[in-house]
């Protein structure tokens, strides 16, 4: 699954770690969804979707 | 900076690390005791069956302590890598335990004497702390394109 986590995050300008705390989770973690290697849970997506303010199919895309 | 890093520890990290710092003394410490009393001390067969059950418990132990803290870690992401690194750590000391089971018992290395069951324990720890630190590192960084720390909107 592709995402727009990187691109979201740097229209705010936060760190990953930034990101990640706002998150509760570790930074290897946002760096590890932004570069797709991990698919998040639904809970976490829903609460990425939230941070931003935009639906998840907006966040995450399908291949 | 690596997942393990020590200052990036949670307290429930920190818990379980020194779980498994205490479990891996206990180890050390019951092995030598366990191996004492089978070579010099005349044991019952329940002596016997009382002192393996013994040296096996820091297995339990560990198993225990590997999933409180699975159960208790909020991060899913590494929740996957810990349990990544455990399933390395079983394949590796699953396939040291074999190997060299079969070398002593036909390679004409002589009786193992129970050694390799008792390193299970650490070559388990040791492997499973690699295959965790690997893992952490391949995921901690990337090439510059991807894993800037503070990048901006393509």
């Amino acid at each position: 699954v592709k995402n727009r986590l990187r691109v979201l995050r740097a229209e705010r300008e936060w760190s990953q770690a930034e990101l990640a705390e706002r998150l509760a989770v570790s930074r290897q973690s946002v760096n590890a969804i932004e570069t797709g290697k991990f698919d998040p849970s639904l809970p976490l997506a829903f609460k990425i979707a939230r941070l931003f303010g935009s639906p998840i199919e907006a966040i995450f895309l399908e291949d | 900076m690596p997942l393990l890093c020590k200052k990036n520890l949670s307290p429930l990290q920190r818990r379980s690390l020194a779980g498994f710092a205490g479990v891996i003394a206990c180890t050390a410490g019951l092995t030598m005791m366990v191996r004492e009393a089978f070579e010099h001390v005349h044991l019952s067969l329940p002596g016997i069956w009382g002192l393996a059950i013994i040296a096996a418990t820091p297995m339990g132990v560990m198993v225990f302590i590997v999933g409180r803290y699975l159960s208790q870690e909020t991060d899913e992401f590494v929740r996957m890598l810990v349990v990544k690194a455990m399933l390395w750590g079983f394949g590796v000391t699953m396939v040291t335990d074999t190997i060299f089971s079969y070398l002593a018992e036909y390679a004409g290395n002589g009786r193992s004497n129970g050694m390799l069951q008792m390193l299970n324990i650490d070559v388990f720890f040791v492997s499973a702390a690699i295959a965790l630190r690997l893992m952490a590192r391949g995921y901690a960084s990337d090439d510059g394109r991807v894993a800037t720390e503070n990048g901006r909107a393509e």
